[in-house]
């Protein structure tokens, strides 16, 4: 497209362009290709082919050598000067292009800068048309000369007749070469439709690329035939005269102005690209500052209509309302405590519970929601009541952790013989390893049993046993208590369990023998007595949470910490329940710093006397097979000053190095005697050479024991270190309990499945429950005025700051509706109302989400909303917007633009141009492939949106064959 | 590239590239054959992990099948460059190109109209880090 040797035209435009008047810029070339035998580019990038063709006659040194001058100077052009700092090195890009020019000038090549071409006339014209659905009746001198011809045969339009015999007459007079164009040479007949290919014609190839008016193709090839063109002339019609086709097919009458091709054509272009490019719109009405409401109303009605002006903004009514209450502010105050007074809720409320069709609306929906925290925190103490019954049950039914159950593992293992003999004892037939080998997980009911009361009767020597495998005496400790059956409650715990049991006398004394009543009734509730109910209170445990349910009188802070005091006891004395698997992950992984600590240093004790036993052993027996990669190890580590201490005894450092390279140390006699000296002389530092060791191995395991416990939760693997953790960190645990939140999201997610009727069986009975419990509540605060005018004063004051929420916007309606009279007077002293309909008054107010909607006695009804004017939503660049200049000559655009309002411009364009520095610079630079649509904003980068033309659906389908811009060239070249 | 970038690429897409050596072997051929520089060895990295990438408006080139804007070859054969014996064009956004340029081993930003140097990486991870806008936390 921008090169060509100097006897070809600077466009090769095929004939349909051939009305189109040269460029200034290509009457330039045209002149300068006349004068100068010189080949013309006017791009750098066609300069290879050029090149060799203009060299092709030199020999091939010198050839070889311009190229590499040519090379060396559009390297310094595009690259810059890379001898000099970078800052610098673009400074003389215009000598360099300048030198880059002369060069080729001596070569035979002219460079002619150009900037841009725009595109063709008729490719806008096609756009225009695509993008209005609208086409104007084209002008008689825009039509080819073989169009006309066909026009006069067949029409007797007699103003067409007029204009085209003016035009042929001035055109005889002027003698112009076309004079003698014979009409009877394309003369009027009907050819058949089969005949007509509109493949052949490359104007109307530019039409095709637009999906719709593809479409209309088989309509226009009737108005062709009808029009008596001879098929072979199609190839020859301009766009102009399809154009002139397609207003006589769709036009109304023969005179109308203009002719609608489709309809919705604007709408679906701005449709399309407000749901293609919501976000940037969106981001950039933003940056001006426009009102959100606004930026919603704008995408509302653009994506769903496809328009942009005449925009409403859904009327923000709370702003009437809490206006018109701020108002009249006293009576406002008094309207709400009249009305809580004396409204009847409480019974509505009490006879929705009895209704057992129960579904949360009228009065108990705006009671809950008026009593939101209040029912939050009723929520939340019913999940905390859950797991305080889940800890509960699990101390009616403890296990031994299975550490604990390895070591009696262990134990039983060490006395099997004594074992074996209690076994006889207990008349048990079966052999004593096969049970010791099932143990734990494979025993027997009653073999389980026969194991607790071995160890129950051999405690001392369990205990005696832990200690001797190295566990400490805190250790065995809890291994004893863990074996214990009895429950371990708190103060508060015993007493429920001690008022379920009285009231269960009945039952109980069925069950149990006079002595244990005796027992209870005497000594209240004693371990002994606590171990022997336990299987009685395991087997009726769901009575036992029902009683628990109806007799807490805890408030929420005292369940939470009773349940923390539970949790407590349970971690002290026995294994950590599923239960508490969330909350004890939760717990370590938000003290991983603490957790790392502990864990690297709670051994240190023992590693230290671990290498102090390692060191006195090798102190005594010397270095041998076992103790030798340790040994080693340390020595390289301190090589030098091993060598020098060698020295004394005139061991040569090449053998020291070489003994320990090879790792020969234990064959080297002579130097592992010394390294034992060594050792010997610096054990301090060989005892936390040790210890280190230890250490660094431990924070290698920790990384992994986390990564594990962040993927797993806690498992059999980790599950021992994280207890032991949590028992010596209990203050931390008990601290993190108080915090902890997690209850929060599962309460929110009950309150909203309560509020809109999705609750569960559970669910509705918290929510029962919380009625039942308040109502009385509610009762009081309807009389209670240190109550209620706290609650009327918030509500005020959260109008005032506009902060609305149901409850404010349900006494906002009801003052509203029981006021329309006063509503409508401030409404029209404050101008919202501008029609004063004198002393008509209001029939009703009635108020959707949306809307208010007054209706007056008369019969008028006024719907409130705001509009804001938007009249000049969509321009062409040719119309005039208000009393302005032309919009396209304000913004450079020469144009289509799309303005989305008039304060914040966003046009769209086809090519849009700036002046800069007395050139013209493409603000939107068009791709350079087909995107000839353009969204632009302003002149900062971050507001120009482009719009992709290939990628509209509209055109995709045709993409695929052929890309709007290669359809342009095939359309140059082929010709 | 370095762990940092990769976290942040990873923000953005997951690793997605199940491109083999032979495709890059094929694709080193033809950008040869057609007089192209090569493709360096740390975008070649970058392709094994992220077969192209769409991101804040510019777009990486990978390799596809189809004759895409997406493909390096087409994007190449599309875009003409007078040094093109020395660059290889990687990507494109909506005014700039990012090639490779082969002569003096960097990374350029270039200006779709005039083809101005405006961004220089020595890089492909620096690249990255300006494409990606990749602050310090």
């Amino acid at each position: 497209m921008a090169s060509g040797k100097s006897n070809k035209s600077i466009k090769n435009s095929p004939e349909f362009f051939s009305d189109e008047p040269l460029t200034v810029e290509e009457r330039i070339l045209d002149t300068l290709q006349q004068k100068h035998s010189q080949t013309l580019i006017t791009d750098f990038s066609e300069l290879e082919d050029t090149l060799s063709e203009c060299l092709s006659s030199l020999p091939p040194e010198e050839i070889r050598q311009a190229e590499d001058i040519i090379s060396e100077l559009l390297d310094k052009y595009y690259n810059g000067d890379r001898d000099v700092p970078q800052k610098q090195r673009f400074l003389k890009r215009e000598e360099h292009k300048q030198n880059l020019i002369s060069a080729l000038k001596n070569y035979g090549i002219s460079y002619v800068e150009k900037y841009h071409y725009p595109l063709s006339y008729e490719e806008k014209h096609i756009i225009r048309m695509d993008f209005y659905g609208r086409i104007n009746k084209p002008r008689i001198n825009m039509l080819s000369r073989l169009y006309k011809a066909c026009l006069r045969n067949k029409f007797s339009d007699e103003d067409e007749e007029e204009n085209e015999s003016q035009i042929i007459h001035k055109k005889k007079k002027k003698k112009h070469a076309h004079q003698n164009f014979s009409t009877s040479q394309y003369s009027h007949r009907e050819y058949p439709l089969s005949d007509y290919d509109l493949n052949i014609s490359k104007a109307w190839g530019l039409f095709r690329l637009f999906p719709r008016f593809h479409n209309l193709e088989s309509k226009m090839l009737k108005t062709i035939q009808s029009m008596g063109i001879p098929p072979e002339l199609l190839s020859q019609l301009s766009v102009y005269d399809y154009s002139d086709i397609l207003y006589r097919t769709f036009r109304k009458s023969e005179k109308s102005p203009d002719a609608h091709l489709f309809l919705g054509a604007r709408q679906a272009f701005v449709k399309d690209v407000f749901k293609k490019n919501e976000q940037w719109i969106r981001n950039y009405l933003t940056r001006q500052n426009v009102h959100p409401r606004y930026i919603d109303a704008l995408m509302k009605m653009a994506q769903g209509k496809g328009i942009l002006n005449d925009i409403n903004i859904a009327s923000d009514d709370d702003t009437f309302m809490s206006e018109f209450a701020t108002f009249h502010n006293k009576e406002f105050q008094e309207f709400i405590i009249e009305n809580i007074r004396s409204d009847n809720y409480a019974d509505e409320i009490r006879n929705q519970i009895q209704n057992n069709s129960f579904t949360i609306e009228g009065p108990a929906l705006h009671f809950l929601q008026n009593t939101k925290n209040q029912f939050k925190q009723a929520i939340k103490k019913q999940l905390l009541e859950t797991n305080y019954l889940d800890a509960l049950y699990y101390q009616f039914n403890r296990q031994i952790p299975f550490y604990v159950l390895d070591d009696i593992k262990t134990f039983l293992k060490s006395n099997e013989e004594d074992f074996s003999l209690f076994l006889s004892e207990m008349k048990i037939s079966q052999k004593t390893k096969k049970i010791i080998k099932d143990f734990p997980n494979k025993i027997k009911p009653q073999n389980w049993k026969t194991i607790e009361k071995y160890l129950l009767t051999h405690q001392d020597d369990f205990y005696v046993h832990l200690l001797d495998n190295s566990r400490s005496p805190e250790y065995a400790r809890f291994a004893l208590q863990s074996l214990s059956e009895t429950p371990i409650l708190t103060d508060f715990g015993k007493d429920i369990v001690f008022s379920f049991l009285s009231a269960n006398k009945d039952t109980i004394a069925k069950i149990f023998p006079q002595e244990t009543l005796k027992k209870i009734e005497q000594n209240g509730l004693t371990d002994e007595v606590l171990l022997s109910v336990t299987p009685f209170i395991k087997q009726n445990f769901s009575f036992f949470k029902k009683y628990v349910q109806n007799n807490n009188i805890l408030t929420f802070n005292e369940l939470q910490n009773e349940l923390i005091e539970t949790r407590k006891l349970i971690i002290q004395n026995g294994s950590m329940p599923d239960s508490m698997n969330n909350l004890n992950k939760g717990f370590v992984l938000s003290h991983t710093s603490i957790f790392k600590d502990w864990y690297i240093n709670f051994h240190t004790k023992q590693y230290k006397e671990n290498a102090s036993q390692t060191y006195e052993q090798i102190s005594l027996n010397g270095i041998n097979a076992s103790n030798i990669k340790t040994c080693s190890h340390f020595i390289k580590e301190r090589l030098s000053n091993f060598i020098e201490y060698a020295e004394q005894y005139n061991i040569p450092s090449a053998e020291i190095i070489k003994t320990f390279k090879e790792d020969n140390l234990i064959n080297n006699q002579n130097i592992c005697g010394i390294a034992h000296d060594f050792i010997t002389k610096y054990s301090s530092a060989f005892k936390s050479f040790l210890l280190q060791k230890h250490l660094e191995q431990k924070e290698n395991n920790f990384e992994v024991m986390i990564k594990n416990i962040k993927q797993n939760g806690i498992t059999e693997k980790n599950a021992g270190n994280i207890h032991k953790f949590i028992i010596d960190n209990q203050a931390l645990y008990v601290e993190y309990q108080k915090k902890n939140k997690l209850i929060n999201p599962l309460t929110d997610q009950i309150y909203e499945n309560i509020i809109n009727n999705r609750s569960n069986e559970q669910e509705k009975s918290i929510l029962k429950d919380y009625l039942n419990q308040n109502i009385f509540n509610y009762m009081i605060f309807q009389q209670d005025d240190t109550q209620l005018f706290p609650y009327v004063k918030g509500i005020i004051q959260n109008i005032k700051h506009l902060h609305i929420d149901s409850t404010e916007q349900h006494w906002l309606r009801a003052f509203t509706q029981k006021n329309p009279e006063k509503f409508k007077d401030f409404m029209v002293s404050q101008q919202y109302i501008s029609e004063d309909k004198g002393n008509d008054l209001i029939k009703s107010i009635k108020q959707t989400k949306k809307n208010l909607k007054i209706t007056f006695k008369d019969g008028y009804v006024l719907k409130l909303k705001m509009t804001v004017h938007h009249k000049k939503a969509i321009k062409d660049s040719g119309e005039l917007a208000q009393n302005l200049k032309s919009i396209a000559e304000i913004n450079n655009f020469s144009n289509l633009c799309v303005f989305i309002d008039f304060w914040h411009t966003i046009i769209h364009s086809l090519d849009s141009k700036e002046p800069l520095e007395d050139k013209e610079r493409f603000v939107a630079r068009l791709e350079p492939t087909d995107d000839n649509m353009v969204i632009y904003g302003g002149a900062k980068k971050e507001d120009q949106l482009s719009y992709n033309y290939k990628n509209d659906n509209r055109t995709i389908k045709y993409n695929k064959k052929l890309s709007h811009q290669q359809a342009i060239i095939s359309g140059y070249t082929n010709e | 590239m370095n762990n940092y970038i990769l976290q942040s690429l990873n923000r953005i897409k997951e690793p997605d590239s199940i491109l083999t050596s032979s495709d890059f072997i094929t694709l080193q051929q033809t950008l040869k054959q057609k007089k192209y520089a090569l493709l360096p060895s740390d975008f070649i990295d970058f392709l094994h992990l992220y077969n192209g990438l769409s991101y804040n408006g510019l777009t990486i080139c990978g390799i596809y099948p189809q004759d895409t804007y997406q493909n390096i070859l087409t994007l190449n054969q599309k875009n003409k460059h007078p040094l093109h014996k020395d660059i290889v064009f990687l990507g494109y956004n909506e005014t700039d190109f990012l090639i490779y340029n082969q002569k003096h081993n960097v990374y350029q930003m270039i200006d779709k109209a005039d083809l101005q140097v405006l961004e220089e990486y020595t890089t492909f991870s620096n690249t990255l880090e300006y494409i990606l806008k990749i602050e310090d936390e």
